[in-house]
């Protein structure tokens, strides 16, 4: 079971300060929504936690032990890292791609052996894109090709998942697509966290919010603490509020403020 | 790029099975080239180049077959291999050594240590100058063009190091107080494997072989990096040890072999393209097959060249050139076709 934590950690870049004193915990059991504005660091969080981007000040601990001393691939093997977007830059087959995923634990010069296939195996049937193994992965919707990365990730067998923006651009049925199968891969020794945008998605699905502007943690706990018609009015400069309908929450936005 | 939907398609042939092939392939045609050319060799007399009294079959199989077509086969596999490495690293299916200026700053490396006369003194100083022409411009290339996988930045950083490299070597050429010395350069900078002896080989055929097996070793980074550097890095691979390993196996390699052979283009063009398809796309894959293809694409050349011309041999670069450049437009509108 992994624990990913960072203390006070700040991060600059270009003499600008990006994030400020952020002391954050993940860990298995739980999906997480990050929030926050456009530009508020969360990428830049994200990163941080996998150990791409330097600290100015502050540290990171991945198991009690500093991330600076562990080796790439040992971070590889511990946590998983969905870019925004799910670039792929030759069109390779959905295989192929999640066959990719398993790199972090056995790197054949070609091929996989029947342990990885097996763990390929799954991980396709788990994203329920089993029919779409064949397909070329540029050629796929942007929902389909979520799912293909989110599979990707998962033969890569991390105990904590980072996705950036993994449901922005998708439409409605494969929002829904993605966030279940990401909650479906949170168990007792995993934990996934997901950076997004729709906050009603983000008070439906996720087991706790943290809400980030300019920087710093603002709000962090259930959705019903974080998205309270201050926070909301506070960070997004919008009138709005967390209801309920049909037993389903949603962040009605009514206006803007000025 | 948007490929047709069933692209992956005709990447059903098994690898092993592809692999196997293209290595049959390479069999027969270096056997082809030992024996065929302007004096035919019977099958039967192959074992006289190794016997005791020499005959005229045995030296010309010893002395001046068998050297070119081992070379045929190592810059062949090295130019194959440089190619489809670069291609995987820079995520860009035009860059190719020739073609953004890695080979004509080796030759310039080369040429200066021949200019100099360091070559005549120390016989390592014409695949060091290779390599070391060639590392410049890996390196210079990276930084150009590197961390974006735009086929623009690339063949414009490739143009202005060919350009700078071909001026210096034309700057040599202009100053050689010898015109026979500067002739002799020019016809060299074609490209050619004719008249290439053991030394030769000895000279260049070290180098590449630790620059091709330093390239191999990169296939499963490759692979990672196809899903863009951050998420490369996620799944292990330690970006400049990639990096490093790349520009110094691609330095070794094509370097070398321009200092002994010249300039062949193109090579590490048309055979990652050719073979891309068939390995259904994957940078891993595509560099251990470019070996073989690239090593059954010199050797064809370089025997048919015996044969396109009456009189003076054609360079084997000329036709590399004459086969790649059309090769090369064809896939530039390709790409332009698919945006």
């Amino acid at each position: 079971m992994a624990r990913l934590t960072s203390k006070n950690l700040s991060v600059q870049g270009n003499n600008v300060v990006i994030l400020n004193e952020v002391s954050v915990t993940f860990g298995p059991e739980e999906l997480v929504g990050v929030i926050g504005p456009n530009g508020a660091g969360k990428t830049t969080l994200l990163k941080s936690l996998l150990g791409l981007l330097k600290p100015s000040s502050g540290d990171i601990t991945l198991d009690g032990k500093t991330l600076r001393s562990w080796s790439r691939i040992d971070i590889a093997k511990r946590i998983g890292y969905l870019a925004q977007g799910a670039p792929c830059h030759w069109p390779m087959t959905v295989e192929r791609i999640v066959e990719i995923g398993c790199s972090p634990h056995s790197r054949p010069l070609w091929g996989v052996d029947a342990e990885d296939r097996k763990i390929v195996e799954n991980a396709l049937r788990l994203t329920g894109i089993s029919h779409l193994r064949d397909r070329i992965v540029t050629s796929l919707s942007g929902g389909e090709r979520t799912l293909v990365m989110i599979a990707r990730c998962l033969a890569g067998r991390a105990e904590i998942l980072l996705a950036d923006e993994p449901v922005t651009g998708l439409d409605p049925r494969h929002q829904i697509k993605v966030i279940q199968t990401l909650l479906s891969s949170v168990t007792k020794n995993t934990g996934v966290v997901m950076v997004l945008h729709d906050l009603s998605l983000a008070a439906r699905y996720c087991t706790r919010l943290i809400l980030i502007h300019e920087g710093r943690v603002t709000a962090e706990g259930d959705p019903t603490s974080v998205l309270t018609p201050q926070n909301l009015s506070d960070v997004y400069g919008i009138d709005a509020s967390l209801r309920e309908i049909d037993g389903q929450a949603l962040v009605v936005c009514k206006d803007i403020r000025i | 790029m948007k490929p047709p939907l069933n692209a992956g398609q005709t990447g059903k042939i098994s690898f092993p099975l592809l692999l196997g092939s293209l290595c049959i392939l390479v069999v027969i045609l270096f056997l082809f080239s030992v024996l065929i050319g302007k004096v035919m060799i019977p099958v039967g007399v192959i074992h006289e180049a190794f016997a005791e009294v020499d005959t005229a079959y045995g030296v010309i199989i010893r002395e001046l077959r068998l050297p070119r077509a081992i070379l045929a086969l190592a810059i062949g596999a090295a130019l194959g291999v440089a190619g489809a490495a670069l291609q995987g690293l820079l995520r860009n299916p035009l860059a190719e050594p020739g073609l953004i200026g890695v080979s004509g700053t080796a030759a310039l490396g080369a040429v200066i240590a021949f200019y100099s006369g360091l070559s005549v003194t120390f016989s390592f100083a014409l695949p060091a100058g290779g390599m070391i022409g060639a590392l410049i411009s890996v390196v210079l290339l990276y930084i150009l063009a590197g961390r974006d996988p735009s086929v623009l930045t690339l063949i414009l950083a490739g143009v202005a190091i060919s350009a700078l490299a071909g001026a210096l070597t034309t700057l040599a050429l202009n100053l050689s107080p010898n015109p026979y010395a500067a002739f002799e350069i020019f016809f060299w900078l074609m490209g050619s494997l004719a008249d290439r002896s053991l030394n030769h080989v000895a000279l260049a055929v070290p180098f590449i072989t630790v620059g091709v097996v330093l390239l191999m070793t990169t296939g499963p980074s490759l692979d990672a990096l196809t899903l863009g550097e951050d998420v490369a890095q996620s799944l292990g691979v330690r970006l400049s040890g990639l990096q490093a390993r790349v520009i110094i196996g691609t330095a070794l390699a094509v370097g070398a072999s321009v200092s002994v052979a010249g300039v062949i283009g193109f090579v590490g063009l048309v055979v990652p393209h050719l073979l891309r398809r068939a390995v259904g796309q994957s940078p891993s894959r595509l560099l251990i097959v470019s070996a073989p293809g690239g090593a059954a694409l010199t050797l064809a050349a370089d025997t048919a060249v015996r044969f396109l011309t009456n009189g003076p041999e054609l360079h084997l670069g000329v036709l590399t050139a004459l086969i790649g450049a059309p090769f090369f437009l064809g896939l530039v509108l390709k790409i332009r076709r698919e945006g």
